[in-house]
C-alpha cells in the first residue's frame, strides 16, 4: 500500500486520515510514525529531549508528567490544550536548569498532551483544568509548591492560587494570555498574522504548526522533534475527541462561563489579595500582547494583570525580556531559569 | 554639593553628561557599571552613548525627561505638583515635591528635605539659578530646545545599535511620573518606549517593574533593588 508520508505534506495527510490513525492504533503502530525516509519516530510517551515521562492516575484521568531535581517542589503548567497543541514538552529547555535547584514537575494539563480527557465534558472548561491540576498536586502529595504557568497555563495557575492559596508558595505567570485583561481594543499583531498567514484551520497539524511558528520569535524555537511529538499527540483519538466535544459545546455559553469565572477570580484577587509573591514574566516581542495598531508591544495586558494581583500584594514583580516572543523560556532558557530562581530565593529569605 | 560648570552652555543635558565622564576619568575608574536615576538615568544613557568603551552595564532607574512621554496629557505627578506651594526654593515646596514622587511618607525623612533645602540655598546654587535664568532670557527656548534636539539624536544613535552593553530598566508601578493622569494606573509608557529605543538592536535589554513604590524605588525597597541589580550584573557577567 502507498505510504502517505513520503510526500512533504505528510503531516496534513496523516492528520486528515482518521481511519489511518485508528488502524495504526489498533496495530500498535501509533507509537512510531516512521516516514518512508526512515526518520526518527515519536517516542511511545511522546517525550522529547531525552526526558523520561511518568504517568499517574488523577481521579481516573491518566496524567503524564516529567519529574526532575531535588529541593522545593515546583510545578510547570503549559499553555494551549484541550486536544489542540502544546504539552509539558514545551518546558524541555528549562527543566534541567530549574532542576538544579528545585524538584520540578512538568505536567500535561487535562485533555492535553498525553493526559486523558476529563470524565465530565463540563470539565473541558478552564475550571475543569484547574480542578485536575489541583488533584494532580494532591495525588502526588507535593504539599506547598512553586507554581509556574505559561499562556493559558498561566491563567490556570493564577486561578489555582486564588482558589487554593494554602498550597502555593510563589506564583510565576509567563506570557499568560487569556487570564489577563485585554492588551488592546482590537486585534493583536498575532491575530492579524494568523488570519492572513495560516490557511489551514487550527484543527489540523498544519494550522497548529503555523500558529506556533508565528508565536515564536526565532525559527529555532521549536525543533523538528518537538513539532513531530506535538503533532502526534494532537492527532491521538483522545485529542480529537476533546476538540470535537469542546467545539460541540455552545460557544457563546462557554465564552460567557469562562469570562464569568475569570472576572470572579480577578475580583477575589483584588479584594482578598493574593498573599504569595508573584512574578509576571513577559517578552517585548510577544505578538499576542501587541496591539496590531501599535509599533511596539506596550504590555497593557500584563500591566493590567499587575494591577489586579498587586492591588493588595506588595510582592509583585514584572520582568520584561527582549528579543523573545510568546515562549521566552524556550528562547532564553538560561535567563528564564536564573530569573525565576532569583525571584524565589529572594522571597524565601525576605 | 558639586560646583557649577564653568561654561553656561553646559547647563544643558549634553553638558551635564560630560561631568560624570570626567569624574570617572579623573578617578581613573576604568570600566564601570553605570546606574542613573530619573534625569540622571538620561544623563547616564547619554554618557554611555558617547563613551561606550567605559560602560560595562547600564542601569536606568525610573522614568526621566529623556524618555518618551507617559501619555497625551499631564502626568499624575503634574496633577499633584499643581497643588504644592509655588516657591520652588522653599522648604514647603521641596517637601511637597518629594511627597508627590514618593510612595510612602517615610521615603524622605525630615532631615532629607532639610539637607535638600540647605544645598538649594548655598551661594553656588543661587548662582546656578541666576545664570540659568540669564541664559533663558538671552536665548528663548533654551535649554529645552537644545535638550530636545540632543535627545532625538541620542535616540537615533541608540536605535542604530551603538549601545551593546547589558541594559536594565528598573522602575516602579506607582511612579507618578510614568502615570498619565487620565488613567487609573501607571502604564509605564515612558520606560517601555525607552526599552524600544535601546532594545532595537540590543538583545540584552530587560526591564523590571516592582510594586508599592514610587519614583524612588531604591529608597523604598533597597534590598529588593539591590538584589535585582546584583542578579542582573552577575548574570550578564557570566554570559558575555
Amino acid at each position: 500500500m502507498t505510504i502517505p508520508w513520503s510526500n512533504p505534506g505528510w503531516h496534513t495527510v496523516y492528520a486528515r486520515s482518521t481511519l489511518w490513525t485508528l488502524a495504526l492504533s489498533l496495530c500498535g503502530l501509533a507509537s512510531g510514525a516512521d516516514d518512508a525516509a526512515g526518520q526518527a519516530s515519536v517516542s511511545p510517551t511522546a517525550s522529547v529531549a531525552g526526558l523520561e515521562a511518568k504517568f499517574v492516575d488523577v481521579e481516573g484521568v491518566r496524567t503524564r508528567f516529567y519529574e526532575y531535581g531535588e529541593g522545593e517542589p515546583m510545578v510547570l503548567v503549559h499553555g494551549g490544550g484541550r486536544g489542540t497543541t502544546s504539552s509539558a514538552n514545551n518546558w524541555s529547555p528549562v527543566i534541567p536548569l530549574l532542576a538544579k535547584r528545585f524538584h520540578v514537575f512538568a505536567v500535561d494539563k487535562s485533555a492535553a498532551g498525553m493526559t486523558g480527557n476529563p470524565k465530565d465534558d463540563n470539565d473541558l472548561s478552564r475550571e475543569g483544568e484547574v480542578k485536575h491540576m489541583y488533584q494532580f498536586i494532591r495525588t502526588l502529595q507535593l504539599g506547598q509548591i512553586h507554581l509556574v504557568g505559561h499562556s493559558s497555563g498561566g491563567a490556570l495557575v493564577f486561578y489555582l492560587a486564588v482558589e487554593h492559596p494554602e498550597i502555593v508558595r510563589t506564583l510565576t505567570v509567563v506570557a499568560h494570555g487569556p487570564g489577563m485583561p485585554a492588551a488592546d481594543d482590537g486585534p493583536s499583531k498575532h491575530d492579524l498574522a494568523e488570519a492572513t498567514t495560516c490557511k489551514a484551520p487550527q484543527t489540523t497539524y498544519e494550522g497548529r504548526k503555523c500558529r506556533l511558528e508565528l508565536l515564536a520569535h526565532t525559527p529555532n524555537t521549536f525543533d523538528e522533534e518537538f513539532q513531530r511529538a506535538d503533532g502526534w499527540m494532537a492527532d491521538l483519538p483522545k485529542s480529537r475527541q476533546a476538540r470535537a466535544k469542546y467545539a460541540a459545546r455552545n460557544a457563546q455559553q462557554q465564552g460567557r462561563q469562562q469570562e464569568d469565572y475569570r472576572q470572579r477570580m480577578w475580583d477575589r484577587a483584588r479584594n482578598e489579595g493574593l498573599r504569595v509573591p508573584v512574578l509576571i514574566y513577559a517578552a517585548k516581542q510577544d505578538t499576542l500582547t501587541w496591539d496590531a495598531d501599535a509599533p511596539n508591544a506596550m504590555m497593557r495586558g500584563e500591566l493590567g494583570f499587575f494591577d489586579i494581583v498587586g492591588a493588595k500584594n506588595p510582592r509583585v514583580k514584572m520582568i520584561v525580556v527582549n528579543e523573545a516572543g510568546h515562549f521566552p523560556y524556550r528562547e532564553h532558557p538560561e535567563r528564564f531559569g536564573a530569573d525565576v530562581t532569583h525571584f524565589i530565593e529572594f522571597w524565601n529569605s525576605h | 554639593m558639586t560646583g557649577n560648570p564653568r561654561d553656561d552652555a553646559d547647563f544643558t543635558d549634553q553638558g551635564a553628561a560630560k561631568h560624570p565622564y570626567q569624574f570617572i576619568q579623573t578617578s581613573q575608574l576604568g570600566q564601570v557599571h553605570l546606574v542613573g536615576h530619573s534625569s540622571g538615568g538620561g544623563i547616564s544613557f547619554y554618557m554611555a552613548l558617547e563613551h561606550t568603551e567605559i560602560v560595562k552595564t547600564l542601569t536606568v532607574l525610573s522614568a526621566g525627561p529623556q524618555m518618551p512621554p507617559a501619555g497625551e496629557g499631564p502626568t499624575q505627578f503634574d496633577a499633584i505638583l499643581a497643588k504644592c506651594p509655588p516657591d520652588p526654593a522653599s522648604y514647603e515646596h521641596r517637601k511637597c515635591w518629594l511627597l508627590a514622587l514618593a510612595h510612602t511618607e517615610e521615603t524622605f525623612p525630615p532631615a532629607y528635605a532639610a539637607a535638600d533645602e540647605y544645598m538649594g540655598n548655598l551661594r553656588k546654587a543661587v548662582e546656578t539659578r541666576r545664570r540659568m535664568d540669564a541664559m533663558r532670557a538671552a536665548r528663548p527656548g533654551w535649554p529645552d530646545q537644545e535638550n530636545d534636539a540632543y535627545r532625538e539624536q541620542a535616540w537615533e544613535k541608540a536605535r542604530s545599535g551603538v549601545l551593546q552593553m547589558p541594559i536594565l530598566l528598573f522602575t516602579a508601578k506607582q511612579d507618578t511620573l510614568s502615570w498619565d493622569a487620565a488613567e487609573p494606573h501607571a502604564m509605564m509608557r515612558r520606560e517601555l518606549g525607552f526599552f524600544d529605543i535601546v532594545g532595537t538592536k540590543n538583545p540584552r535589554v530587560s526591564m523590571i517593574v516592582i510594586n508599592e513604590a514610587g519614583h524612588f524605588p531604591y529608597r523604598e525597597h533597597p534590598e529588593e533593588f539591590n538584589a535585582d541589580l546584583m542578579q542582573f550584573i552577575d548574570f550578564e557577567s557570566g554570559h558575555r
